[in-house]
């Protein structure tokens, strides 16, 4: 080895070092809790081509659905998420660490069930359950509601903005009446819920 | 394809470089720079959309990449060499998707591109194709002119760009996936054969001008598959565009004729 490629061998050798140290000190995962608060609900009108949240109350029964929003707090409701300026600390995420804090539910979501206040067809008159009719579409396809809730989304690797949202399409358009409104219930793994209506609509 | 070809290329240049006595003799080695065009007899194209997937074109410009011809003799010398295909239309191919989607489907539907999937219009879709021969050349050579014919054996390689779209039916919350893909792999490889005349007007002591005409024969065997499905039920409609061809062409071209003997050695 040339004298000029010995020196910038050695020359080299801390930042190596240090890449190497920083890359094999992986923090232990801290794990914490969190709760699911709030859950509201918002009308979609996807006549376009992506769904859009409207205030309108005249919509086409076939372009419907929901907005599901489910708030969650840091242990119980009502904590102040203490958020601070500066990150406490950092991993080297290309060395396969863990993730530094995840969050597992108190009270974990069991099942979400979209309840009809109207007769909606021949087998669902109102108060029945019609969450088979509601699916949410990723871009890869439709998952079933049940399916979806039971799937990662419970898992938490951040507090922060980890309010749970997704939208839920209806599929199967109501045969009778044109006035609907929907309760959407989320059932918790204590036998708490969590609810809200979407409020009076007409589906055309 | 390709590799073996360039292969092929260095063990000639070293093989011309070290197995020589000391004087050159006969032997030559060529190197042959050229530009040219392929004209096709039959084409590989049917005017169906899913042409505009293909990185190919029937009138291509063709760049001769470093290509070399080893002379062991005064009359016979094997060749490799490798050829560029450029059809030069990227732009049309990608307005001729979109406009083929647009016509077709913009009436009930939204054409949304797939996200993370060929999302930038169609990015995928490359503009170029390689053609990798090697083979046997019987030459003749006079004070002013020079003379190869030549046999060789190759393929040709080209790439399929498979398309994914979204079709957000209007007025609803219906979605179907439209997706066209070819049915084995997306690299194809053409086994080829290919004969040729190159005539060369001398210009200086090692160097030639050039005039090439190359027909090439290769055979073709793919499908891309054109599928509309229905996420929610499963339901698919599908439709198979056949590339069974067989692929006459003819290519002409002018270049260089170098003999870089004298400098290897």
């Amino acid at each position: 080895m040339s004298p000029p490629k010995k020196v910038l061998l050695i020359l080299s050798l801390p930042l190596l070092l240090e890449l190497l140290v920083s890359c094999c000190s992986c923090l232990d995962t801290t794990f914490l809790s969190y709760s699911n608060c709030n859950l509201t609900v918002q009308n979609l009108d996807n006549r376009g081509a992506n769904p859009e949240i409207t205030q309108e109350t005249n919509l086409l029964k076939n372009a419907f659905g929901i907005k599901i929003s489910i708030s969650r707090s840091e242990s119980f409701c009502n904590n102040k998420l203490n958020s601070g300026i500066f990150i406490a600390s950092a991993n080297a995420f290309k060395c396969d660490c863990n993730p530094e804090f995840m969050y597992n539910p108190i009270d974990s979501i069991s099942s979400i069930k979209i309840i009809t206040r109207n007769d909606f067809d021949a087998t669902h008159p109102s108060g029945a359950d019609v969450s088979e009719y509601f699916f949410v579409y990723s871009g890869r396809g439709y998952t079933a509601l049940a399916d979806f809730v039971l799937r990662d989304q419970q898992k938490l690797y951040s507090i922060a903005n980890s309010t749970l949202e997704f939208d839920v399409l209806l599929m199967e358009p109501p045969t009778l009446g044109t006035a609907h409104e929907f309760e959407v219930v989320a059932e918790l793994a204590d036998g708490s819920h969590l609810s809200n209506q979407t409020g009076l609509i007409t589906l055309n | 394809m390709q590799k073996l070809i360039a292969t092929l290329l260095f063990m000639i240049v070293l093989k011309a470089g070290f197995a020589q006595e000391k004087t050159i003799g006969n032997k030559r080695l060529y190197i042959k720079p050229a530009v040219g065009l392929n004209i096709p007899i039959t084409r590989l194209f049917s005017g169906n959309i899913t042409d505009n997937l293909l990185n190919y074109a029937d009138h291509a410009v063709i760049f001769q990449m470093p290509s070399a011809t080893y002379m062991f003799s005064s009359n016979w010398g094997i060749e490799v060499g490798l050829q560029l295909g450029f059809s030069g239309d990227f732009q049309t191919r990608v307005n001729n998707l979109n406009s083929y989607f647009e016509e077709k489907y913009a009436a009930d539907y939204f054409v949304l591109p797939v996200y993370g999937f060929n999302q930038q219009n169609n990015a995928g879709l490359y503009n170029s194709y390689w053609r990798g021969m090697f083979g046997l050349v019987y030459q003749i050579e006079k004070p002013k002119y020079l003379i190869l014919s030549k046999f060789l054996i190759g393929s040709t390689d080209l790439q399929i760009t498979p398309i994914r779209r979204d079709l957000k039916e209007r007025g609803t919350n219906q979605v179907l996936k439209l997706s066209y893909f070819p049915d084995t792999k997306r690299n194809q490889s053409f086994f080829t054969l290919s004969t040729g005349l190159t005539l060369g007007y001398k210009i200086s002591k090692r160097t030639w001008v050039n005039f090439d005409v190359q027909y090439a024969y290769s055979k073709s065997n793919f499908s891309i598959e054109e599928k509309l499905r229905n996420p929610l039920t499963e339901q698919t409609l599908q439709n198979n565009f056949v590339y069974k061809k067989d692929i006459h062409t003819l290519t002409i071209g002018v270049g260089l004729i170098y003999d870089i003997l004298p400098l290897i050695y």
